[in-house]
């Protein structure tokens, strides 16, 4: 076991490889929220994560991490059983990076892949992943790992 | 604007995509995973699938309060949840319900109970929507259309034709069967289809498994659309006692949505009602209502149609003339053991439909006689029937259905209610194929 969660490559590219992914969080009376995500970076360290938002569906989530920033991320692969869920103790809203449009579209697209083999037509995806132009990024060092795919090395609680 | 609850969602809680779940623990560690079915309860209420011991299970116990992001499957449009976990149901419609729906998605996972939890918030998230695709048809109409039509079938193979050709022309539900239950409770048989190359009537599923047999195990609806296809209908069909007497069930090469719903008449199962689609999401819960619906009132009206009648014997025939039966003989053989009937080396009916084929075509050659009716199959010692038997009727229907299907030389012909004759054009040898002596 490391001293440090980080991600394989192969986890990396499930995570931004067409995934529906959600944050969430728990406010100080214990309630937790959910917000639908749009993305996911992945720093070089492989262990610091940028997820990016719209602002006007995560306003309960961005106030909890303000109090709690405990947060877990759920990547799902539609259609399939393979899901992934990481985990970090100290979320916090940050500014875009440079990279982040490109990184919405590229996940569009993705998405989209994923989803027209399931009878979900482009527009459909489209949708689901519009930025309405108000994104916000939640940074957080994974500090666990949990659930990962079949096969693939799991690294350990920091 | 009024308050949303569960049911104005309820389109999203189906599992189109699944639905995804936050937790908290007890020090305010948020956890989250996703469900694939919300189950629908009521306005205020829907139901988690507890099958596992999870971190989500923990912490539910421990704190109640739960959030849950769905998505809706024609609009996109998101919808936040906030629910409070009450108690944990392991029987009940609620229980059995949500087992019929996981038997048909993944057979093999165990339902340890059914998690009531109460709505406390319904929120739509802000974003883009997709505008809501129209109906593919007025459902009530439909039903009350076909539930006229059917009050006033006559015959329980008109009925049988008249839902399934009503499914098709009035719900676009071009691919259906109608099973019904053997006289053992352990089988279904398919007596009519529509929509298949093949017929597939006589072909067989076990009751309690897969899709159909656990809708009549559990006599609940089970629908599967998109995402959940672990369920192979043609894996399903029963192991042929004899080699060759196996039907193939007719099935859609990928069918992308099933449907199949109990036939019932009070506590009476009479089999299954069932519809696919290659179209992914083709059915919704509007469908399964009108469906239910449907099989409750064919139910009834195979209940009303397969009710003994006191009908005279018919008259003794004069003796025959002449043969009238022309053309190469055919070798007909019995196996008593599965009453299983082969004409020439094709397997053509087993069970009971069997048993009455060889009674009929042994009083055909022995005595000249052509006609019957069901009380006498009833009251004939060979057959040892019991006084009523709800399965008669349909196995008769089945037996005219294959012969109609397999040889055009030997048929079942209906002469009103409760008697019918039998049509021989072919010389015919009898063999009792287990005694391999000539009947």
């Amino acid at each position: 076991m490391s001293a440090h969660a980080t991600l394989t490559d192969e986890l990396i590219a499930f995570l931004q490889g067409g995934r529906l992914l959600a944050l969430a969080s728990s406010d100080a009376f214990l309630s937790p929220t959910i917000a639908p995500a749009l993305a996911c970076l992945v720093d070089e360290d492989k262990r610091t994560l940028t997820v990016l938002l719209s602002r006007k569906q995560a306003g309960r989530l961005l106030a909890d991490i303000a109090g709690n920033p405990h947060i877990a991320l759920l990547a799902s692969q539609p259609g399939q059983t393979q899901k992934l869920q990481l985990k970090g103790r100290d979320a916090q809203e940050v500014t875009l990076p440079a990279n982040a449009q490109a990184c919405i579209e590229a996940q569009r697209e993705a998405i989209a892949a994923e989803l027209l083999p399931l009878g979900f037509g482009t527009r459909y995806s489209y949708a689901l992943c519009d930025d309405q132009q108000d994104l916000v990024g939640v940074r957080f060092t994974l500090a666990e790992l949990i659930r990962p795919l079949a096969g693939m090395l799991q690294r350990s609680a920091a | 604007m009024s308050r949303l609850d569960a049911e104005q969602v309820r389109a999203c809680l189906e599992g189109s995509l699944p639905a995804q779940l936050a937790t908290s623990s007890a020090t305010g560690v948020p956890d989250i995973c996703e469900l694939a079915q919300l189950h629908f309860v009521d306005a205020n209420h829907i139901a988690l699938p507890y099958c596992y011991t999870t971190t989500l299970r923990e912490n539910l116990l421990g704190n109640p309060r739960a959030a849950a992001s769905v998505v809706h499957p024609d609009t996109a449009a998101r919808y936040r949840l906030a629910i409070e976990y009450l108690r944990t149901e392991s029987d009940g419609p609620v229980y059995t319900a949500m087992q019929a729906r996981l038997n048909g998605m993944a057979q093999g996972v165990p339902l340890l109970g059914a998690d009531i939890c109460r709505v406390l918030t319904v929120e739509a998230l802000p974003g883009p929507q997709l505008p809501l695709p129209p109906a593919p048809c007025n459902r009530l109409a439909a039903v009350r259309l076909l539930s006229q039509k059917l009050a006033a079938a006559d015959e329980l193979s008109q009925a049988f034709d008249l839902v399934l050709n009503s499914l098709a022309e009035l719900m676009g539900m071009d691919h259906a069967l109608v099973l019904c239950v053997d006289e053992s409770g352990r089988w279904l048989y398919t007596v009519a289809s529509r929509g298949y190359a093949q017929s597939g009537v006589g072909s067989e599923v076990e009751i309690g498994r897969g899709m159909i047999g656990s809708v009549a195990q559990l006599r609940m609806p089970i629908r599967i659309s998109g995402l959940a296809n672990d369920y192979n209908l043609p894996a399903l069909q029963r192991i042929p006692p004899l080699l060759g007497t196996d039907i193939p069930i007719p099935a859609l090469h990928h069918p992308h949505s099933r449907l199949a719903v109990p036939i019932e008449a009070g506590s009476w199962l009479a089999g299954v009602l069932y519809v696919e689609s290659a179209e992914s999401r083709r059915f919704d819960f509007e469908d399964e209502d009108a469906l239910v619906a449907i099989a409750q009132q064919l139910g009834l009206a195979m209940r009303w149609l397969t009710r003994p009648t006191e009908i005279a014997e018919p008259l003794p025939e004069p003796p025959r003339s002449a043969p009238v039966a022309i053309g190469p003989t055919v070798t007909i053989r019995y196996f008593a053991a599965t009453q299983s009937v082969f004409l020439d080396d094709d397997y053509l009916i087993k069970g009971v439909a069997g048993a009455v084929l060889w009674l009929l075509l042994n009083d055909h050659q022995r005595e000249g006689r052509s006609e019957s009716s069901n009380r006498a199959l009833r009251l004939d010692p060979r057959l040892r029937l019991p006084d009523f038997d709800d399965n008669l009727e349909t196995r008769l229907l089945l037996l005219q259905r294959r012969l109609a299907e397999r040889c055009d030389w030997l048929g079942l012909e209906k002469l009103g209610r409760g008697r019918f004759r039998l049509r021989l054009e072919r010389p015919v040898r009898l063999v009792d194929g287990e005694v391999t002596s000539d009947a």
